[in-house]
């Protein structure tokens, strides 16, 4: 994906609807811009459309009409060969854990570097500071507030033998071990309690100062959302100004 | 994207689907392993029953018999005009002294040794190209009937239809027995391969989610069908070699009966090796073909 200057925006939705069903909208007319290394917050009920944003952005969904740009690339126009590079260049945090209960915690971590074609030892690497990143792992620290409270080895772990919040911490790490421009998550405080939900807030605002730009969808006012996260509030598919 | 960590991540994964589901893998490895055994069984047979020699070559003989009183030099002649048809392969002389020699050492009659002059006449034996059509055969004895100094010409081609239809059987079966087991094999991958999927919904959407191209997703299951048909030629392999075994040893009795000396040998390790290189190949493709059209497009 190719790298948009400073001066564009990162993410831009040019007059995007999504249709389903012949009368129904998730996004109508949705227009709006993402700089690098922000916060963006889209807040709604359910069912008005903030995961289809997501979903769009990540090139899950394509838009019924309108453009979505994501580093300066149109997504329309990526050829389907190019669309495993540039979900490589976004870590997601899907709205349901993801995370693989066959394989230890560290695997997991590990699948997106090894999809990448790094090496075995390179990704596990990777995944070991990716954990250590997100307080999961005693070795190294670098994580806001009570996250080094719960700062233990789980690598080795099924992803059962850990808490809400722990899994939830797991599949971040596994969203940034390749080191992502964008991270998207969708509802990643839903399943936390109120500690867990600020810890992981903080963590992601870390990523933005790092030049990671952020979005994020929930469906109300996220507590201690950072104070320079912008909102954008979205109901029935249309952005409210 | 071809690190050998993908690859060694492949194949832990293809074998810890084998593990995972061991049933599935086991069937479908007997299944394949019964669908290749058919057509080995059938290629066996069929390089023990033809002998050597026409395994080299498969061609009849046309035998020119010369009149007699002809010189040498106009046999000579003869021979090269023999040599030059394109049907010809090679023409072997068979001088009537020679020939009354054989005749005498293998025929017990008195009268032989009594004769005073040879009555024989030379022979020129003419061997025909590989696999030539029986009507072609015929036609060049017609046509060599009507050369001069040639006193009868004869051509067995009956043997050769009938060994050149033998053969066309024995290539119609094993083609049918293996087409049959392509087929077979390609639908228990297809199955196989299914199921697996089938088992790992939330793996491959997990895998599309954080980048895995389609090459990266279908190794492991290229790979299982690849492990499938590897352990399936093994399996099939050591199914006819005991069968071989426990048929031999009669076999051998019951051609001691007749005088004669018959074991079906089982194909050679060169032979045997490449069998289960193809099965693994053919593995591999089918599998990742089955996968791939078992993905639906994202």
């Amino acid at each position: 994906m190719p790298l948009a200057t400073d001066s564009e925006p990162f993410i831009e939705f040019d007059h995007v609807s999504k249709q389903r069903g012949e009368f129904r909208f998730a996004l109508a007319d949705v227009s709006f811009a993402v700089a690098r290394g922000e916060f963006v917050l889209l807040t709604g009920a359910s069912g008005s459309g903030k995961s289809t944003v997501l979903q769009l952005i990540a090139a899950i969904e394509q838009p019924s009409s309108g453009r979505v740009r994501v580093g300066g690339e149109d997504l329309a126009r990526l050829k389907p060969r190019a669309l495993p590079l540039l979900r490589r260049s976004i870590g997601i945090l899907p709205q349901e854990l993801t995370l693989l209960g066959d394989r230890s915690v560290l695997a997991n971590v590990m699948l997106p570097a090894l999809a990448a074609g790094l090496s075995a030892h390179e990704a596990e690497h990777r995944a070991r500071a990716a954990l250590a990143r997100v307080g999961l792992d005693g070795a190294a620290g670098g994580v806001a507030g009570g996250m080094h409270a719960g700062a233990i080895g789980v690598a080795p772990l099924r992803p059962r033998e850990l808490s809400g919040g722990q899994k939830q911490r797991a599949v971040l790490a596994r969203a940034i071990v390749n080191r992502p421009a964008l991270v998207l998550a969708d509802e990643p405080t839903a399943h936390l309690d109120p500690q867990a939900a600020s810890d992981l807030l903080l963590l992601l605002d870390e990523f933005t100062q790092a030049g990671v730009t952020v979005v994020m969808a929930s469906h109300g006012e996220a507590a201690a959302l950072p104070a320079h996260a912008r909102v954008l509030g979205l109901v029935d598919g249309k952005i409210q100004p | 994207m071809t690190t050998l960590a993908s690859r060694g991540y492949a194949l832990g994964r293809a074998l810890r689907m084998a593990t995972a589901q061991p049933g599935v893998f086991l069937l479908s490895m007997l299944l394949a392993s019964l669908a290749l055994a058919l057509p080995l069984a059938a290629a066996t047979l069929a390089r023990s029953a033809l002998p050597q020699s026409e395994r080299v070559a498969l061609a009849p003989e046309i035998s020119v018999f010369v009149a007699l009183g002809t010189s040498n030099a106009e046999i000579k002649n003869l021979r090269a005009r023999l040599e030059q048809l394109p049907q010809v392969a090679s023409v072997r002389w068979l001088g009537r002294d020679d020939a009354l020699a054989q005749l005498n050492e293998r025929s017990a009659l008195a009268a032989l040794a009594e004769l005073k002059s040879n009555p024989l006449p030379d022979v020129l034996i003419a061997r025909m190209t590989n696999r030539i059509d029986p009507v072609a055969v015929e036609t060049t004895a017609a046509t060599l009937r009507k050369w001069s100094h040639v006193d009868a010409v004869s051509a067995d081609v009956a043997w050769y239809r009938k060994l050149l239809a033998a053969g066309r059987v024995i290539i119609a079966v094993a083609l049918v027995l293996g087409i049959a087991a392509a087929l077979g094999i390609t639908l228990i991958l297809i199955g196989a391969v299914r199921l697996q999927v089938s088992g790992s919904i939330d793996e491959i959407r997990v895998l599309r989610l954080v980048g895995a191209d389609v090459a990266f997703i279908a190794r492991p299951y290229a790979y299982l069908g690849a492990l499938t048909l590897t352990v399936a030629a093994a399996a099939a392999i050591a199914a006819v070699s005991g069968a071989l075994r426990l048929v031999n040893p009669p076999l051998a009795e019951l051609a001691q009966l007749y005088g004669a000396e018959i074991r079906i040998a089982m194909l050679d390790a060169r032979e045997l090796a490449l069998l289960v290189l193809f099965a693994a190949l053919l593995g591999g493709f089918i599998a990742a073909a089955a996968f791939r059209g078992a993905m639906r497009p994202t």
